[in-house]
């Protein structure tokens, strides 16, 4: 699934040249070779279906007005995926409060201090699979959604859409170690929270 | 080595992102330290837990509606570049432009009319601005454009269309105001109202129509515009008709113009992006009646040697349809099919 973001890629600098001149058509065609996984990306971070799209407009619709300028100093994918994280970045979801259920009033309503007490989404008062599992991924995304944007964003580039490191700091235009440092603390903030669920 | 390396590379590992060498020396220290061990287990039953809640990869419906809502962003910023670059020329003789031309008429205020409130100045001058735009001289008007998603349309073709009043504006927004330089940017929709009249062959009205089934809110104009297409025009010029019908029968509320835009697109020659979308139709429309119908067409493209049955067959394969008279006519086609050696 990752993408080699590196690779020279002349059929898109073609389309990129096609669609400077003005050719619709290869517009189109360069949005429909990126789209799919612009999307998959921007569902991913906010999971949530209509913020994703939103993201998905206002990517493309930067692409479009930028394209004139565009200078081929990197390859066409690296620049979109850039202008993807800015977007997911500066995105705010279209509802402030979100219908998310907090952590600790899901999972662990009665944990003191020594962790006695525990009570764990597993073992509900009325055994359902079904609405069991929806209250795991309510409980995973609460905590996603703690992360900061940066964490949230190179933890879900890793771990969702499987990306490499090296081409996550690429993207998000910074080094490597930085990256990881994202995503190590996003590991270790979900780790703590969601340590009853696991 | 110290703990902090390998708890480094425990998180590399399960991460996927740990060199084979590395590994190697991983594992042999988990295999002697307990609490690694853990520590290692417990990331990676977290990543499977918190993998398995990722949310769901986005359906082909919500890829086709995010496409088709850009289509239409794209017309509109096209629209409104084409404005924009000739806003100069229209308002030279107001001196210095700016994108509406304000700043040379907040200069003007504020040397006719001395220092006011620099609120106040502006609320009079987005009304001046409105008003001189609305019913000003000739000369300082914008020029019509008679068709305002066709871009190529020149002056003189627009001229030739039946101009129905002057514009109107509206939604105006204020996007910047600078109290040090007196500039205002404000944005503001214009709507003039116009009358077109020409073939059915001509591309205009058919681009039009087009524009109409993609955008329209109200579906009986939408139905309206797909039954001209159906009635009138024996085979459409512009690309753009096929793709707008092929774009309302995948994400169109309303069934009633999904399946007259299904039926307009099987008069037409049937070709590989029809059968694309009947096929999209079959796997994803909520709307049984849909899927019959597209099983219906289907069934004769296949007997008319359009396509290979076993394309049709793939899709109803992976299908549990809860719908009776699917599963029946789902069961007829494969026998049809199957009879004619497809």
């Amino acid at each position: 699934m990752s993408l080699e973001i590196n690779s020279v890629n002349t059929n898109d600098r073609e389309l990129v040249s096609r669609a400077q001149e003005g050719e619709a058509s290869a517009f189109e065609e360069l949005v429909y070779r990126y789209d799919r996984k612009v999307l998959g990306i921007a569902r991913s971070f906010t999971n949530d279906p209509d913020d994703a799209q939103d993201i998905y407009q206002e990517v493309f619709l930067r692409v479009y007005r930028a394209l004139p300028g565009f200078r081929f100093k990197s390859e066409f994918s690296t620049w979109l995926y850039r202008i993807v994280m800015n977007v997911c970045l500066s995105h705010k979801t279209r509802s402030a409060s979100r219908a998310h259920t907090t952590l600790d009033a899901t999972v662990e309503p009665k944990l003191d201090d020594s962790g006695e007490g525990r009570t764990s989404i597993a073992r509900p008062p009325a055994p359902d699979r079904a609405a069991q599992n929806a209250e795991i991924r309510a409980s995973i995304n609460a905590a996603v959604d703690t992360l900061a944007p940066r964490e949230r964003l190179a933890f879900t580039l890793k771990h969702f859409e499987g990306y490499k490191i090296r081409e996550i700091a690429e993207m998000m235009e910074c080094r490597e170690g930085t990256a990881k440092r994202y995503i190590f603390t996003a590991v270790g903030k979900l780790r703590k929270k969601l340590k009853k669920l696991v | 080595m110290t703990h902090d390396k390998y708890t480094e590379w425990i998180q590399l590992a399960a991460l996927g992102e740990l060199d084979d060498q590395n590994r190697r020396m991983l594992d042999a220290h988990l295999e002697a330290c307990a609490d690694c061990r853990a520590h290692y287990d417990e990331l990676v039953d977290m990543m499977t837990v918190v993998h398995e809640a990722r949310a769901a990869a986005p359906t082909d419906r919500e890829l086709e509606l995010a496409r088709g809502r850009l289509r239409e962003a794209i017309r509109g910023a096209s629209i409104e570049l084409d404005q924009h670059e000739s806003a100069p020329a229209r308002y030279r003789d107001m001196g210095d432009v700016h994108r509406a031309g304000v700043s040379g008429l907040i200069g003007w205020l504020q040397g006719g009319i001395g220092r006011v409130a620099f609120a106040g100045a502006t609320a009079v001058a987005v009304g001046i601005v409105i008003g001189y735009l609305a019913f000003g001289r000739a000369g300082g008007q914008l020029q019509p454009v008679s068709d305002p998603i066709d871009k190529r349309a020149t002056v003189a073709e627009a001229q030739a269309d039946q101009e129905l009043g002057p514009p109107s504006y509206a939604n105006v927004r204020f996007v910047d105001v600078d109290p040090r330089s007196g500039q205002i940017q404000l944005e503001y929709d214009m709507v003039r109202p116009v009358r077109l009249r020409a073939d059915i062959e001509d591309e205009r009205v058919q681009r039009m129509l087009a524009h109409t089934v993609l955008n329209e809110k109200n579906p009986g104009v939408k139905l309206r515009a797909i039954q001209t297409i159906d009635a009138y025009l024996e085979s459409p010029k512009d690309e753009e008709v096929k793709k707008a019908l092929i774009q309302a029968l995948k994400t169109d509320p309303s069934p009633g113009v999904r399946k007259h835009a299904l039926y307009v697109l099987f008069r037409m020659p049937f070709d590989q992006d029809i059968k694309d979308a009947c096929l999209f139709v079959l796997a994803n429309d909520e709307n049984p009646g849909m899927r019959i119908a597209a099983i219906n067409i289907l069934s004769a493209a296949t007997l008319d040697g359009h396509i290979e049955g076993n394309e049709v067959y793939d899709v109803l394969a992976e299908q549990a349809d809860e719908n009776d008279y699917m599963r029946i006519r789902s069961g007829a086609f494969m026998q049809e099919v199957n009879g004619n050696g497809n």
